[in-house]
């Protein structure tokens, strides 16, 4: 169960960076917003004291067309120019008056204060001038004090020169601040970038550990160190990265544990299976052996019998009477039965028994072999036999192989058609993994329903025991049992009164197959 | 009985005995024999190499020998007449209730003269002797009487 904590690490990771991005904005703005300003008001500083130098400039003419005009006085004597001078002082004045109005700072205030001290002294002079001039017509002040004058004019000069030091260390200190205000910036970018980096540092070194451990536990699981855990806790996504890390590796173990039993379960059921088919394959053994002798000394009193009835039927055959005679036929009739299904049984116990080694089987030379050794019983029913396909060179058990081919040979025999002269077809087919071997005839056929039981022991596919007293119902059984040993099987395709085709098959690989068994 | 075969029949079951006895008796005509009969594989050993209380017989001209015998069975038997030098002329037929193909192959693998399977008849029984007379009438020399 994965539960989202808070603060993520996520959230403070991007928390971290806003923050930084935030006051990284906020200083550059600011910075901006500084510099700008500050030159704003240097240049509105700038551009007032540029207006009042220019100002200051206004006061020459007039105090210039004073002075002229009291030149021209003194040369005639014309009254007509203290009208003149009057209007240049107003001009004067009123260009004083402006400049007052522009700048109202102390240090101005004080410079246009002793420009108009100094003026008045000139204008005072003047008035001395005129005055006795119409009181006395008296010209003996000619012309006003030139030191007067100059005061003036040195004022002037000097409130021009304050007004031009005053703009150029206004400039100065504009750019100072700029200056100063750029290097606030880069310190404070300074100190933002190492915040950034010490905050990055931090970040990533809360990464590396958890990931670090999470690469040593993933090389550990890998190595198959399934259920180790990094047990880290941390209240963020790594911390639920690790946690769903180490349940996940207990989940793999577990899974890997209850795998681990599974595999040990199935492993003791195999064991136990391959004890009990050991156990099956040594009691069948013991029980194939165990008809084998029974067999073997049920043989002994019946061969006994057998010779007693023919020495009796040869000594007294001309005194028996004709019911004695029967019942002797019957006797000897039933004996030979018997002796048929004693030597049927024996075979049976005896398949694939250590004397019949695997080994190459001329096919053609076996077949035309098991003909020979029928070759009566063929004859006397007139039988035509036909050998079909090119006869391969096969690896089996010879003598089991000739067995089940006398048996299916045997059995066309015994099961001819009442109506049909005997004919049989023998035949090999070649396929992928098997040889197919089979035996055809025109005889009477089987039934399809018996078709599936007609291989098992003493099934006799619908035909009584009187209708063929040779059968012992063992021989399909032996055939079945031949070809099971060869890795193949068996199979019959008939019908009724139809003929029928029985047919075995060998596995081409029953040499490793045999192999692969006698390891086990 | 002078001229007469000398035949050693190793078998257990008297009855088999008794019944052996009997055909080979009802060919007395064609084949004049005398038999002496041992019931195990060690007694018909004993027999032929004249080891007590055998010690004053002759040697057999032939062997009818069975394969399941007590003690030693026919097929021990078989491969020690076989295969030593002394005995290994002396015609052996097999005469066993077996008709196990793998019984007979075996038998003449290891050197027996011929397979009889019981019940025998008596016409089976003369035309395997027969058989076999070639061989042991010539090279025994036995009297003219015998050879038919």
């Amino acid at each position: 169960m994965i539960k989202i904590k808070t603060p993520s690490y996520m959230t403070r990771m991007m928390l971290s960076y806003v923050l930084l991005a935030l006051v990284a904005s906020a200083l550059g703005i600011g910075s901006v917003y500084t510099i700008q300003r500050s030159i704003t008001s240097s240049q509105a500083k700038i551009a007032n004291r540029a207006l009042m130098t220019r100002r200051a400039t206004h006061l020459h003419d007039p105090l210039e067309e004073r002075r002229r005009i009291e030149r021209l006085f003194a040369d005639s004597k014309d009254k007509e120019h203290i009208d003149g001078w009057n209007v240049a002082d107003k001009e004067f004045s009123e260009a004083l008056a402006a400049l007052g109005r522009i700048d109202h700072r102390k240090s101005m205030q004080q410079d246009l204060k002793r420009v108009e001290v100094a003026n008045n002294k000139v204008r005072r002079n003047w008035l001395r001038l005129i005055e006795s001039f119409e009181n006395r017509n008296d010209f003996s002040v000619k012309v006003q004090d030139i030191n007067d004058e100059e005061d003036l004019e040195a004022e002037i000069f000097s409130m021009i020169e304050t007004e031009r030091t005053l703009v150029k260390t206004t400039e100065e200190s504009a750019l100072t601040e700029v200056n100063r205000t750029l290097e606030r910036s880069f310190l404070v970018s300074g100190i933002v970038l190492v915040f950034a980096i010490g905050m990055a540092l931090y970040m990533s070194s809360t990464l590396k550990k958890p990931l670090r451990q999470l690469f040593d536990a993933a090389k550990r699981i890998s190595k198959g160190e399934l259920g180790h855990k990094i047990d880290l806790d941390r209240p963020d996504e790594i911390g639920d990265l690790t946690t769903a890390f180490d349940e996940m590796s207990t989940e793999l173990n577990f899974r890997q544990e209850k795998l681990d039993k599974n595999v040990a379960d199935l492993q003791s059921a195999k064991d136990l299976l391959e004890t009990y088919s050991h156990d099956l394959e040594f009691k069948n053994k013991e029980l194939e052996s165990f008809i084998y002798s029974v067999s073997h000394d049920l043989k002994a009193p019946l061969i006994a019998i057998q010779g007693f009835l023919t020495m009796f039927a040869n000594e007294f055959d001309e005194k028996l009477s004709h019911k004695a005679h029967f019942y002797l036929s019957r006797v000897r009739a039933n004996s030979e039965q018997m002796h048929a299904l004693i030597r049927q049984l024996l075979e049976l116990s005896r398949i694939g028994e250590n004397s019949d080694t695997l080994q190459s089987i001329n096919m053609q030379t076996l077949v035309d072999e098991t003909l020979d050794d029928l070759s009566l019983q063929l004859e006397s029913k007139r039988a035509k036999v036909r050998l079909v396909g090119d006869w391969p060179e096969i690896i089996g058990y010879p003598l089991s192989v000739k067995q089940a081919l006398r048996n299916l040979v045997d059995n066309a025999i015994h099961y001819k058609s009442n109506s049909r002269r005997l004919e049989i077809e023998i035949g090999v087919e070649e396929t992928s993994s098997f040889w197919h071997l089979y035996v055809r005839d025109n005889g009477m056929g089987v039934d399809p329903v018996y078709h599936k039981n007609i291989f098992d022991l003493f099934e006799r596919a619908g035909i009584s025991q009187t209708m063929n007293e040779q059968g012992t119902g063992m021989g399909l059984a032996i055939v079945r049992k031949i070809a099971e040993n060869h890795g193949g099987t068996v199979g019959v395709k008939s019908k009724l009164d139809n003929g029928s085709t029985f047919f075995f098959e060998i596995s081409k690989d029953i040499a490793k197959k045999e192999e692969a068994r006698l390891e086990v | 009985m002078d001229g007469q075969l000398e035949v050693l029949l190793v078998e257990d079951n008297t009855d088999h005995v008794f019944l052996t006895k009997a055909t080979l008796e009802s060919l007395r005509e064609r084949f004049p024999v005398t038999i002496h009969v041992v019931t195990d594989g060690q007694e018909a050993i004993d027999y032929v190499e004249k080891s007590p209380p055998y010690g004053n017989i002759n040697t057999p001209d032939f062997i009818l020998l069975d394969i399941k015998l007590p003690k030693r069975d026919g097929f021990e038997v078989l491969e020690f007449f076989k295969s030593d030098a002394r005995f290994k002329t002396i015609p052996i037929v097999m005469l066993t209730s077996s008709d196990d193909e793998k019984d007979i192959a075996r038998s003449y693998e290891l050197g027996s003269n011929s397979y009889i399977s019981k019940p025998t008849g008596t016409d089976e029984l003369a035309s395997k002797l027969e058989s076999l007379g070639i061989y042991w009438f010539t090279t025994n020399a036995l009297p003219t009487k015998s050879t038919l």
